[in-house]
């Protein structure tokens, strides 16, 4: 077990890699009466196309196949999970996004035996084709509330208008059609490879004996078989630098129309500084300009060109990046065009030394805000460390930045070809 | 966590509460201004937080606030206004940094309580009250607001139930206010409002982390100077919760319909308990076994036995006398969920449940207590439940009460639910 003090943040975090590969975190955190288990598998929406260890040929599987897993991996046949869960006094959920799909409950007692109940759920698949088809109604009727959204829908919209070809466009549920057409053996072949110890971390955050917790671990982990496997090779189609579509326009039973702007942020895999980096000055460039007190948001809503749905949001990773910037508007196109030139003149703005030094103290405000929780603390080391980047570092990482990097970085950010523009009009 | 005293009253109409925690990096400041809540100014209430939020006399603008919130070390604010039951309340809340975490700053808890008697005491206003085109840009924002809600079908279908079934009723006033009342808003009404507001509420300050009880009382004596003496108008205790609770004299059944794929069924039930009645945590109890968790009575057989929906779930109002069940369903399985519901519903009145579903639901629900108390925003939560309730019940009273709950208690509380209203928005051409 690896001891990491943060000191200038308060906080002690315990790491150790399993023999059979799987990554535990442990966050202790006594004066607090309740204890946060996620356990994370690095396998998302967007994550179709492998190679198993040993082996040559590439496997596909269909859009949806992590989040289907993620519901059927609840269900033991006689029983549910939850109520399980139920028993020992504690909540259980799940979610999937595009790269990852994690397992959590949050519990006030019986720490060790909530750990240990959700390492054994995840471990042990219970999958028959009654099951498998069971779901179906479910997960429909899930893609079904999801589609009239309007929100959601127009988000969607922007990541299938951006990307040609890599997974991300496709949607996390995936299709009417392939939620449908799901089987068995489909989702045991996710399951071999990416529920492999080796690809998964389990993070406990809270109020629990840290050695016990890493001891009650250790030995749940022995008592089962896996099969000895190496890495296996993810394989993404070369994604084109422009956006696939500059500009989509859907119909919906809406009110006022709805209107998204996507930047594309970069293609390909980038490396870790880079990627830190990159996630916070996008989100601090954001938050400048964008936030209800910025200069962009202040300029857009005084030609009423928006209301309070605006809303702004970036996913910088690995192998995808994308920012969205949108809102309800009476003349979407105007708000379009007049947010691609507030972008595009970002390139050439005049930036002084104070006015980022004052974006470094917001951007510090929020990340101690963020760390007030134990959820955001475990979710954060996992994603970072799977990122090679240090979670609990993030505000001397703010603090070093300079005016410079931030220039360097506007400098490049915008670019008419990785600019998309969906739109939602009224039936 | 050490427990809060009684509150200090400061002035007889400002409220102190200093919740001291060592678990967290920030310190919590929240003002309350407390309400009846009134058709006739919901409107305007809704447009306050926007205003003030606009700019006050020293940061006349936006991004001049924003840059003094940077300068409070990156300090968040918000302002917003929300109804418990009968009460109106407008809340400011600011967040900071604990001092320990950052470098070379010191007088930051005196400058955030400075910075709030700025923002709720010397708002930017003209000869004739507020900023005429701030209230435009407010009144504009709230009627596009207001416009998009009925685009959110589930919430919509939940707004209907309670207009149909709370005629009369201060719950049924729409907390989001009313398309029809924004023109004739003005700069000067708004301000009287406004005005108003200060001269009439209960005003009770939070503070809670890692701060020193008394330095705090001092200081907010000492800088929140704005506040205006009381006056006998202002709210007590429990001034949230109905007067009486309502028998039901037919229950009724509305149907609309709307361009969508998933229906949207909504039951209201009316509980003659209220929460400061003996039976109110057993009720809270049976409310959660119905549908308070992936393990209640709807969930496993609405959802998982049947497949007919992917949410179902039933929520007890804490402040009235009103349980509602909801789902998104097919538009065609109308009949079959609704028989359903029925089913579920006698079970838990006639205590017919399992013991297994009783004790996870009890084991859930004192979690769910005891974790709220984790987090800065469920210790204030909890303690202004006490002056919403009138009740000196804590949390921890609760607790103890949820433990001792037994299946005699729930079906004598639960044999009081009533079916009321029953709101099902489905697709053209269903209905």
């Amino acid at each position: 077990m690896e001891k990491l003090n943060f000191t200038t943040i308060d906080e002690v975090v315990y790491t150790e890699q399993l023999p059979n590969g799987l990554n535990v975190i442990l966050i202790p955190k006594k004066t607090l009466s309740k204890t946060f288990g996620i356990f994370t598998t690095d396998f998302g929406g967007a994550d179709l196309e492998f190679i198993p260890y040993n082996e040559t040929e590439a496997v596909q599987i269909p859009s949806g196949t992590a989040h289907y897993l993620e519901h059927k991996l609840f269900d033991k046949g006689d029983h549910d999970v939850y109520t399980e869960f139920g028993k020992l006094g504690s909540d259980a959920n799940a979610y999937t996004n595009d790269s990852e799909t994690s397992y959590y409950f949050t519990t006030v007692g019986n720490e060790i035996e909530n750990v240990e109940l959700l390492l054994n759920f995840v471990q042990d698949p219970y999958l028959t084709d009654d099951t498998v088809n069971k779901e179906k109604g479910i997960i429909s009727q899930e893609y079904q509330m999801y589609a009239d959204i309007p929100e959601q829908r127009i988000y969607l919209a922007v990541q299938e208008s951006l990307f040609a070809k890599h997974p991300v466009r496709h949607e996390v549920l995936g299709t009417l059609d392939s939620i449908n057409n799901m089987t068995k053996e489909q989702l045991l072949t996710a399951y071999e490879t990416f529920y492999h110890p080796t690809n998964m971390t389990l993070a406990v955050s809270g109020n629990f004996d840290t050695e016990e917790m890493m001891t009650a671990i250790r030995s749940n982990q022995e008592l089962k078989k896996f099969p000895e496997i190496g890495p296996f090779t993810r394989v993404y189609p070369n994604e084109q630098k422009e956006v696939h579509e500059s500009q989509q326009i859907l119909h919906m039973n809406v009110s006022v129309p709805k209107m998204m702007i996507g930047i594309k942020e970069y293609v390909g895999e980038i490396p870790s500084k880079e990627l830190g980096m990159r996630k916070l000055l996008t989100n601090m460039t954001l938050d400048y300009f964008y936030s209800r007190s910025g200069t962009f948001y202040q300029e857009l809503a005084e030609l009423e060109l928006i209301d309070s749905s605006f809303i702004y949001t970036s996913v910088i990773d690995k192998t995808f990046g994308f920012t969205m910037i949108g809102s309800n508007s009476a003349h979407p196109e105007l708000l379009a065009e007049q947010i691609k030139k507030q972008l595009k003149s970002l390139s050439s703005a005049d930036l002084e030394e104070q006015q980022f030094e004052r974006l470094k103290k917001r951007s510090i405000g929020k990340t101690l805000r963020r760390m007030n929780s134990i959820e955001n603390n475990a979710q954060g080391m996992i994603w970072n460390r799977n990122r090679g980047l240090s979670y609990f570092e993030t505000i001397p990482a703010i603090q070093q930045l300079t005016l410079d990097d931030w220039k360097t970085f506007l400098l490049s950010w915008i670019d008419e070809e990785r600019l998309t523009v969906c739109t939602i009009m009224p039936e | 966590m050490s427990m809060p005293k009684s509150a200090e009253a400061i002035k007889n109409n400002l409220h102190v509460h200093v919740l001291e925690s060592k678990n967290f990096k920030t310190v919590t400041v929240e003002l309350k201004f407390q309400t009846l809540v009134d058709r006739a100014t919901i409107t305007e209430r809704n447009l306050l937080p926007g205003v003030l939020r606009a700019g006050t006399k020293r940061f006349p603008t936006a991004s001049a606030i924003q840059d003094e919130l940077d300068d409070l070390y990156g300090a968040s604010l918000q302002l917003y206004q929300s109804v418990s039951g009968n009460c109106h309340i407008l809340t400011v809340q600011m967040e900071y940094a604990n001092e320990r975490f950052i470098e070379n700053e010191n007088n930051l808890e005196e400058n955030i309580f400075g910075f709030l008697n700025e923002l709720l005491f010397n708002p930017k206003i003209s000869q004739v009250g507020f900023d005429k085109n701030t209230v435009a840009q407010e009144k504009e924002k709230l009627r596009k607001n207001l416009k998009a809600s009925k685009d959110d079908k589930s919430s919509y279908a939940g707004e209907r139930l309670i207009d149909e079934m709370a005629i009369g009723e201060l719950d049924s006033i729409h907390p989001s206010g009313y398309l029809e009342d924004i023109d004739k808003i003005s700069e000067t009404g708004l301000y009287a409002t406004y005005k108003n507001l200060l001269e009439t509420a209960r005003i009770d300050v939070f503070v809670a982390g890692d701060v020193n009880p008394e330095e705090t009382k001092e200081l907010i004596g000492a800088v929140l100077s704005g506040v205006p003496d009381g006056s006998d108008k202002r709210l007590s205790g429990g001034a949230a919760l109905p007067s009486d609770v309502k028998l039901v004299e037919k229950p009724k059944t509305i149907r609309e319909s709307d361009e969508i794929q998933q229906a949207k069924l909504h039951i209201g039930y009316r509980t003659q308990t209220i929460f400061t009645d003996a039976d109110f945590e057993a009720l809270m109890i049976g409310s959660m076994i119905l549908g308070g968790h992936a393990g209640s009575l709807l969930f496993t057989t609405v959802r998982e036995q049947h497949s007919l929906a992917y949410y179902v779930g039933a929520d007890l109002d804490l402040y009235s006398d009103k349980m509602i069940i909801f789902c998104g369903i097919a538009p065609k399985d109308y009949e079959k969920t609704v028989e359903i519901i029925d089913e579920q519903v006698a079970i838990l009145k006639a205590g017919t449940f399992s013991d297994e579903v009783l004790e996870d639901t009890k084991a859930m629900m004192i979690g769910s207590y005891q974790q709220a108390l984790d987090g800065i925003a469920g210790i204030i939560a909890t303690e202004y439940q006490k002056i919403l309730t009138g009740t000196l019940k804590s949390p921890q009273d609760m607790i103890e009460k949820f433990k001792s709950i037994t299946r005699e208690d729930i079906q004598r509380a639960t044999s009081k639910l009533e079916r009321d209203t029953t709101f099902f928005l489905t697709s053209k051409g269903e209905e």
